[in-house]
């Protein structure tokens, strides 16, 4: 009730061919001073590596825990969209 | 003492009846007194068959019913509590690992416009010296706090007053958040700032998430709607049931997804009020997809200056009765973090820490400006209540050391998207339990190396290295064999000085 999460379709919609194709879990954060809270994505805690968190514009954030092992067009994809949140 | 223009004023914009309306089904609110009462006389004599399917489900780590819930206030056998306090400590193992959380509070004003006949902050309190802490004031607490003490985590509390609105909430923890003081390797911050304060509109709380509070805590009081009324006076805001009730749904639509519950045991009969807490989970998790209390309070109530229910109250809780509302909190929401406060003597803590306690508060003090003016006793007239545990924070972590634990420092989890709907599927899995271990010793090793005592600091090397290898010994059922080698890295690093690095 109230959340956003459903005006994220199209991340979850990625983030899932991501762990298909990889095996890799990313999720789209808000942040909002320290916090970085949770609004959309896959889980990848199973690895249970350290996050890498990526800020992406004034209001978003992505995080990873095996960020670095996707290629960079994913990580472009995925970063062009979440602009796009950003600029709304 | 009567109430200012200006306070009366602002009083009148605090409810918003629209932000209490929308949550309802109907004209009841989620809390019926009368079915509460049923369920506790119609479960009474349970089963011990039935009991021991409850406990399995516990350790499933599912939500029990209201039905299971009073089955398990109502057991009498003595044999079977000590049962159910064993596996309260199993489910907790379970879902939080063998860490203990620290934090501090930090009493920011003591003005305010209610009159709670158990607060010693009641308006009616003449005797209380009023204060609020300028940012500077505040900057001066953390700098102890953080600098001196090792805190990383506070919950910042306020009187419910036009001088301590949401503004100046947000204020005080922005200026906490800006405050890093040198320490023996770096520097000492707070890292996680939770907030204990009067129910407020969804447009107010929205100013609290932009700053990043940690979580947002308010307490019931007591689920009783005829004592609400009566501890709670008329002409005070205070006294709207329904405002205080649904504002965890307003915190949650206003983008704060880690909220806490909480009840003052003593003022109405405990079994009532643990299945109060348990139906406002509940109502929670249904209406905010699965996403129900971060954790839960059960305070109870202390001697307090000028309260005059405090000793009129017959629902006095033992301590004895203390063990078994921790306990079947536990097992009636086992994914949620139970908060055990100074308020308690010592010994208490001790006995009540194994039935699944997850967070704690040490070298206390509730005197608004107390950490830094330096005042060792306590001052009734500045303080909310007595606390009964003031040891200092060195003291506290040697002996949960001896005990076994150890305690953690993490914040790791809310600034790194493991919030709201997330974290919860994290609890119940049992997965959130395994990143706790792993930050509970990167934390733990910053504190012995930042604050420790020589005494504290042998104790505690044993407990990281016996951790260590329980980790160790997790490979590969537990932990991958590549977290295990990256744990070492980021101990290494800490070790040599580098700081705040987390799972």
């Amino acid at each position: 009730m109230g959340r956003e999460i459903c005006t994220f379709s199209d991340f979850y919609r990625l983030s899932a061919e991501i762990k298909r194709k990889y095996g890799i879990g990313i999720q789209l954060v808000e942040v909002i001073g320290n916090r970085w809270s949770f609004l959309a994505g896959e889980s990848d805690e199973e690895s249970f590596l350290p996050p890498k968190r990526v800020r992406v514009g004034r209001r978003f954030g992505v995080v990873s825990a095996q960020w670095e092992l996707l290629p960079d067009f994913e990580k472009e994809r995925i970063l062009a969209l979440v602009k796009r949140y950003d600029e709304r | 003492m009567t109430l200012s223009v200006k306070e009366r004023d602002w009083m009148s914009r605090v409810i918003k009846e629209d932000e209490i309306r929308r949550y309802m089904q109907g004209d009841t609110d989620f809390i019926d007194d009368e079915e509460i009462w049923s369920k506790l006389l119609s479960n009474r004599n349970p089963d011990r068959k039935w009991i021991e399917d409850i406990l399995q489900k516990s350790l499933a780590v599912e939500t029990l019913t209201p039905d299971e819930t009073a089955a398990l206030l109502n057991v009498e056998d003595p044999e079977l509590w000590d049962e159910m306090f064993r596996v309260a400590g199993e489910v907790k193992k379970k879902v939080y690992d063998n860490r203990i959380v620290t934090f501090a509070p930090l009493y920011c004003s003591n003005y305010c416009v209610n009159n709670c006949l158990y607060c010693g902050f009641r308006r009616e309190n003449l005797k209380e010296k009023r204060r609020r802490l300028t940012l500077e004031e505040v900057k001066e607490e953390v700098s102890v706090l953080a600098g001196e003490i090792g805190h990383k985590r506070l919950i910042v509390v306020y009187g419910e007053h036009p001088l301590s609105d949401a503004r100046y909430i947000a204020d005080t923890i922005e200026a906490i958040y800006s405050v890093k003081v040198p320490t023996r390797n770096g520097l000492g911050q707070i890292r996680r700032v939770n907030v204990n304060a009067a129910p407020m509109s969804i447009e107010d709380l929205r100013m609290l998430r932009d700053v990043g509070i940690g979580t947002y805590q308010v307490f019931q009081e007591t689920y009783n709607h005829d004592l609400y009324a009566k501890v709670h006076p008329k002409g005070t805001i205070k006294h709207d049931y329904r405002w205080r009730l649904y504002c965890m749904h307003r915190a949650l639509e206003a983008g704060i997804d880690d909220v806490a519950i909480g009840v003052l045991f003593g003022l109405y009969d405990w079994r009532f009020e643990v299945m109060g807490l348990l139906y406002h989970a509940r109502e929670l998790e249904r209406q905010f997809d699965g996403i129900g209390p971060h954790t839960i309070s059960f305070p109870r109530l202390m001697p307090a200056a000028e309260a005059p229910f405090v000793q009129e109250t017959r629902y006095k809780v033992s301590d004895e009765d203390f063990k078994k509302i921790i306990t079947v909190l536990r097992l009636a929401v086992p994914y949620t973090g139970l908060i055990l406060t100074a308020r308690e003597r010592a010994e208490v803590r001790r006995e009540v820490m194994p039935l699944g306690i997850t967070q704690t508060d040490a070298s206390t003090k509730i005197g608004i400006g107390a950490y830094s003016d330096g005042s060792e006793n306590q001052e009734i007239d500045r303080q909310q209540f007595i606390i009964g545990d003031p040891r200092s924070l060195d003291e506290v972590i040697r002996e949960l050391a001896e005990m076994g634990y150890i305690t953690s420092f993490c914040t790791a989890g809310y600034r790194c998207g493991r919030t709201g709907d997330r974290i919860m599927k994290l609890l119940r899995s049992g997965k959130e339990g395994k990143f706790c271990k792993l930050n509970a010793i990167l934390t733990f090793r910053e504190w012995l190396d930042d604050f420790a005592s020589e005494e504290t600091k042998k104790v505690g090397e044993k407990v990281i290295e016996s951790e260590i290898e329980e980790v160790k010994a997790g490979i590969p059922d537990n932990y991958p064999q590549a977290v295990f080698d990256e744990l070492l890295k980021y101990y290494e690093r800490i070790k040599n000085g580098e700081r705040d690095l987390y799972f």
